[in-house]
């Protein structure tokens, strides 16, 4: 379990956006925590995926893809803020995101 | 000469937008390019409009569009003086990849798209059947869900390591979506289709006879990877089996793209309506880029 501090939450948040930023064609001023993912950056779940394989590799998570599944159905991501929150508590949590209530 | 990989999509899931003033500004007139489609096929697509009427879930006016339009792309490309060094297709983008190798005309690959269509339909009205895309599972987990649940649905396009689309009966394909769902697949979806292509279920006796009646095929002018075994197309019989394999036999998408990066090619152009290619191409190892037309010109 690995302790979130402000530098993680920065470079979380930076790297979600400018992510986004790349893939969908839009300035990373224009992406707010508000922004829509499917809606707004027209934004698909292999995008998803392939920032989840971001943040596993840098924070050498350990945690099974079918685990992210399983809690996405249970708490679905579409805002930005919302993505950045639930790669916070994976990067915390790893596999025991699933027992999160 | 300007040559570049051309790869054809299968049908549109979602357009980006720009698809027809992209053709109106290369001055083709859509409603004329509409009116001769639908009197070729008999199926009226007279009404396509890409916001208000846009077929994405008819399954033949689908296909149809999307040949039209992909092989408008072909057209403005050469004449822009960029042809192709190899091509290759998803699925049922062969029909535009093959009017682009020039080894069908417009008007036979129009016919050939409605013909099997028609054929298979025929065949297979009785049993509903499904397709579904599964991202986020493995191959290895869609078979688990396979084995432990007496399910037989196939594994018909493998899209990249993370992206499969299956197919089989419809309640099959539904209790499969519900038992993904709760195994943690990332993404599921239904497409809106009634024929199980690349599969077991298609029976082909008389599929010759019928389909490839009076249509005249012709070596490709470059280059196509086979999406089913990743060889060369370079005979005319070869061109009128991959027909008949890409109809019955699974589609390996992942592989036909890692057979191109392996002959050294990084750059593709995505020659048809959307963006389908460009996204599931992540995943995909070496390094590539797709960039899809629709949103280049």
């Amino acid at each position: 379990m690995a302790e979130i501090t402000d530098k993680i939450k920065d470079d979380v948040k930076e790297i979600v956006v400018d992510f986004f930023s790349e893939e969908c064609e839009v300035e990373p001023d224009e992406i707010t925590m508000e922004t829509h993912i499917f809606d707004d950056l027209d934004g698909d779940s292999l995008m998803f995926l392939e920032l989840i394989e971001i943040f596993k590799k840098k924070y050498n998570l350990n945690i099974d893809l079918k685990t992210i599944g399983k809690y996405s159905v249970k708490h679905p991501v579409r805002t930005i803020g919302e993505l950045i929150d639930m790669q916070l508590l994976i990067i915390e949590h790893e596999e025991n995101i699933i027992n999160l209530d | 000469m300007n040559k570049k990989i051309f790869l054809f999509p299968a049908f549109v899931l979602k357009y980006i937008g720009s698809e027809v003033e992209l053709l109106k500004t290369n001055n083709i007139d859509l409603n004329e390019k509409l009116n001769h489609l639908s009197d070729l096929t008999g199926v009226n697509v007279v009404d396509y409009d890409i916001k208000n009427n846009n077929f994405l879930d008819d399954e033949i006016r689908n296909q149809l569009i999307t040949y039209l339009i992909s092989c408008l792309y072909a057209d403005i490309l050469k004449t822009r003086s960029i042809f192709p060094k190899y091509i290759a297709a998803l699925s049922m983008g062969l029909y535009s990849a093959l009017y682009c190798a020039g080894s069908v005309s417009y008007h036979d690959g129009a016919l050939l798209i409605k013909r099997i269509f028609d054929f298979i339909y025929k065949q297979t009205r009785d049993k509903k059947y499904k397709m579904l895309a599964v991202t986020g599972l493995s191959k290895d987990d869609i078979e688990e869900i396979n084995n432990k649940n007496n399910l037989s649905c196939e594994v018909v396009i493998k899209n990249n390591n993370l992206s499969y689309i299956i197919t089989g009966e419809d309640f099959q394909i539904r209790k499969f979506y519900d038992i993904a769902n709760e195994e943690g697949a990332f993404h599921l979806n239904l497409f809106p289709v009634s024929i199980p292509y690349h599969s077991k279920h298609i029976e082909t006796t008389g599929f010759s006879e019928e389909v490839f009646r009076d249509i005249s095929f012709k070596p490709p002018g470059c280059g196509i990877i086979s999406s089913v075994d990743q060889k060369l197309l370079s005979v005319d019989k070869e061109v009128s089996d991959e027909i008949i394999n890409n109809l019955t036999q699974p589609v390996n998408w992942h592989k036909t793209m890692k057979s191109l990066i392996s002959l050294g090619e990084q750059e593709f152009i995505e020659c048809g309506p959307g963006d389908s290619l460009k996204r599931i191409s992540k995943f995909i190892e070496g390094d590539h880029k797709i960039i899809s037309l629709s949103k280049l010109l």
